[in-house]
């Protein structure tokens, strides 16, 4: 039989992510330095407290865990995170999912028909677009400066996109430590973009991996904190916050907070497609959070990475051409750098390959048809100082020989 | 019990008036409330001390890999240990026709998303399991129910209504099918009308959608074999999952079928999760490598055929006679049906309020609206009195219902 004449119209055309194409593509190079990928570093794991609490869960409650959940989420849970967060908040305004991507994808099912328009950063996290792309949404995406998508920008991208007649639903913004770019927003930005988003009803859904992985500086509030707390209404934003940079991915726990209606239809939405998450995990950040282990083991994490930020950061000012430049985050696991215009970081990728060094071209964090090419990722949590030292001026070389 | 609860009203509540759900919440916080609602396992059934040791194995051996991501289709370890099971049951997969998902009911809602245009229709049964229903209604899809008898769904009438359907301009994307102690009838399969089915399915080239949850729950009677392995050239698509035979707190599930159908499950889920959890697939990977499974699902069959059977003796005892039940082989549970003019939809609230004792009523479970003098019940999550206890309420108040009606 052949399967591709019963196919969904959009499963024809779905693309895998091409990040996972061109991490494959390297795979089997000996000895690669890989500043390419987006995963914690395992040594930050807290996997002995972990350990035992998953032991204790399963002991002593394992009847409840081990049975279906409920699909908005262990309340236990909930009940830690309200605490963890320190702020007014009720169970019904908060949804447990199976990581970020299964909020984000939820929260795009509720809002968005083929065609619709989502505005988001450019450059923006590649997974979501994926995501975005896969419910045939139509990303549009905004320039950003130092302290996040420029107002202007967004101003004349809404007005142009509704002379058009085309129907906004919401903006994705990535406030703390980009992934990609690298940047935090500033204070005064978040509240232009919110008093703008308010003004012109465009909700915001703010996804929030890193922004407890500050190793400099005063945190920032959150634009849900900002919005709650300073506007009205304060509904307009739904936070997605991960477990995966600051537990472990493997747990595969996130949760989203926002307006009560809409985090029930997102909860209907969990009901049709997994249930509920996993319901032992749950538990266990629940008890994790409980015990008092999660402010120490922030401060552990972020004493592990600070010095790797740092030896980048230090290899890149030593060795790169002037026309280089980069983006120097106080938190996070990534760095942007911007290349010349001439140079394309999609060739570059390929010349590096060969010397054994890998990062993500830019490009690939652009809608389609959208892209920069002269810009590319670094990540600096997943390789040893030697490893950064040796990579980062590899990659000098070859930029030096091109110029 | 909270998670039982949501359960009663997630598939109770469609259609009903806000104040029709909020007396029924009312009602539900009843202390004492016997539910043959969900279906839910016995929390006795979960291996928890076997569990407790392979965590501690798993974090203290394989720490950096159990909690990392991993790969969207899934742990290759808990895919080559199910490969190796199927083998053992002369199925012929390897790892490569298999893919882990958050548990089946996400299989179903990718397969659905791979299959379904609006308008496009889907052969299910009448009735099948509501969590498909919803799963395929997401996506738009015209849903073409199918009457069934004692094995299954009518092969005649299928084969009539997919002709209807293909004359419309419309072929069917797949037919959809639980062949083993169906949710929610209870009926099984014979061989000879899974062949039938695939017959149909060969004649007309259509996907065949297995959903298998209950197929290990057997309690009589021999095993049948899968219509995956009677078709034997992949145009079947099964899904298995470890929520009745481990525990349902894992959402883990797994796909097995032709290469081209599992890359676009895939893609479909690293938009939709990025991966099941890696932790808890290779607690299961190891679980299956010590050979706990098996042994387990041999004691999960003795609870629940014992189960089974004070559900069934208190129904006879109890119930009016205007009731018939199925009796099913195997599974978590048994559809009882009574005269047509009952209601058990509109009853559902009483029965809660006056006798503590909730069901399922079985419009939910029909795509056409009927069925409505059908009820679905559990015997596998309370206890064994409950069992009896339940049916003796039950069985008062259909009592009543009957004597004030005549
Ligand atoms: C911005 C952003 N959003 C979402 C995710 C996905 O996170 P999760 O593992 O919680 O699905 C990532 C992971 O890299 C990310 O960087
Ligand atoms: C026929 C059928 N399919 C799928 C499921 C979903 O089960 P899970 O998602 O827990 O694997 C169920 C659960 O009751 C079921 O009865």
């Amino acid at each position: 039989m052949h399967y591709s004449d019963s196919f969904s119209r959009i499963t024809q055309v779905m693309k895998s992510s091409l990040i996972r194409e061109l991490v494959a593509s390297t795979k089997n190079i000996p000895d690669l330095i890989s500043f390419a990928g987006g995963f914690p570093s395992p040594a930050t794991f807290p996997y002995q407290q972990l350990a035992s609490l998953f032991e204790e869960v399963v002991k002593n409650e394992g009847s409840d865990v081990l049975q279906y959940g409920a699909s908005e989420g262990d309340i236990l849970l909930k009940e830690q995170l309200m605490k963890w967060e320190g702020y007014e908040l009720k169970p019904e305004e908060m949804v447990i999912t199976v990581g970020a991507t299964n909020a984000i994808y939820y929260y795009t099912r509720c809002l968005i028909n083929p065609g619709d328009v989502i505005l988001c950063e450019a450059p923006s996290f590649l997974g979501t677009l994926v995501t975005f792309d896969a419910l045939e949404a139509d990303c549009q995406s905004i320039a950003m400066d130092e302290e996040g998508i420029i107002m202007d920008e967004l101003k004349d991208k809404v007005r142009t996109l509704r002379q058009q007649g085309k129907n906004i639903k919401f903006l994705y913004i990535i406030p703390d430590f980009h992934n990609p770019a690298g940047i935090t927003y500033s204070l005064k930005r978040r509240k232009d973009i919110i008093q703008y988003c308010i003004d012109n009803e465009i909700p915001i859904l703010e996804d929030n991996p890193y922004s407890r992985l500050r190793f400099y500086g005063e945190s920032v509030p959150t634009f849900y904190r900002v919005a709650k707390t300073e506007f009205h209404p304060t509904d307009i934003v739904t936070e997605v916050v991960s477990f995966s940079k600051i537990l472990g991915p493997g747990l595969r726990i996130a949760y989203a907070k926002g307006d009560k209606e809409l985090i029930e239809k997102m909860v209907s939405w969990q009901q049709k497609v997994t249930i509920t998450p996993d319901c032992v995990a749950e538990r266990v950040v629940a008890r994790f959070l409980e015990k008092g282990l999660m402010e120490a083991h922030l401060k552990n994490i972020c004493e592990y990475y600070r010095p790797y930020l740092q030896k980048m950061l230090d290899e890149l000012e030593k060795h790169m051409p002037s026309s280089v430049h980069w983006t120097k985050p106080e938190g996070g696991i990534f760095l942007w750098l911007t290349l010349p215009e001439n140079i394309n970081a999609d060739e570059l990728f390929i010349e590096a390959s060969k010397h054994k060094v890998s990062f993500i071209p830019g490009s690939k964090f652009y809608p389609e048809g959208q892209e920069r090419f002269n810009t590319l990722r670094l990540n600096f949590t997943y390789s040893t100082f030697e490893q950064i030292e040796k990579g980062v001026c590899s990659l000098a070389e070859l930029l030096k020989a091109k110029l | 019990m909270i998670n039982d609860l949501q359960e009663i009203l997630s598939v109770n509540i469609r259609g009903m008036k806000r104040s029709a759900i909020r007396e029924l919440l009312k009602y539900l916080n009843q202390p004492g409330l016997i539910s043959f609602s969900g279906g839910f396992p016995a929390p006795q059934s979960f291996p928890v001390e076997e569990l407790k040791g392979i965590i501690a194995e798993v974090m203290e051996n394989e720490p950096y890999y159990a909690l990392q991501y991993g790969t969207t289709e899934g742990d290759n370890l808990l895919r080559s240990q199910l490969a190796d099971r199927y083998k053992k049951l002369g199925i012929d997969v390897t790892m490569d026709n298999i893919i882990i998902t958050t548990a089946s009911q996400q299989a179903l809602d990718l397969i659905a998303k791979s299959f379904i245009d609006r308008g496009d229709t889907i052969i299910v049964g009448l009735p099948t399991y509501l969590g498909a229903l919803s799963a395929f209604n997401s996506y738009g899809a015209d849903m073409i129910g199918i009457p069934m008898d004692d094995e299954g769904e009518i092969p005649e009438i299928m084969e009539d209504e997919i002709k209807k359907s293909i004359n419309r301009g419309k072929k069917p994307k797949f037919i959809y099918v639980i062949p083993d102690f169906q949710n929610p009838a209870g009926m099984t399969m014979s061989e000879k009308r899974r062949k039938e089915i695939i017959d149909i399915a060969h004649r007309y080239d259509i996907l065949i959608l297995e959903d298998s949850p209950y197929r290990e729950l057997r309690y009589e009677g021999e095993s049948q074999r899968t219509l995956y392995e009677l078709d034997g050239t992949q145009q079947v698509v099964l899904l298995g999952t470890f929520s009745k035979i481990f525990c349902p707190g894992f959402r883990i599930g797994w796909v097995m079928g032709h290469p081209d159908v599992l890359d676009k499950v895939v893609i479909g889920k690293q938009a939709t999760d990025l991966c099941t959890p890696p932790f808890t697939q290779r607690i299961a990977a190891r679980y299956m490598e010590k050979g706990y499974l098996d042994p387990k699902i041999s004691e999960i069959c003795k609870m629940y055929k014992s189960k089974q059977k004070v559900m069934l003796e208190a129904l006879d005892e109890f119930m009016p006679e205007e009731f018939t039940w199925t009796k099913p082989q195997g599974g978590l549970f048994l559809m009882a049906t009574g005269p047509e003019w009952i209601d058990t939809d509109a009853l559902l609230i009483d029965c809660i309020k006056e006798q503590n004792v909730a069901y399922v009523a079985g419009t939910s479970f029909f795509c056409d609206g009927k069925g409505q003098n059908t009820m679905r019940l559990n015997f596998s999550y309370e206890s064994e009195e409950n069992n009896r206890e339940g049916c003796r309420r039950l069985g008062t108040f259909l009592k009543k219902v009957i004597a004030n009606k005549s």
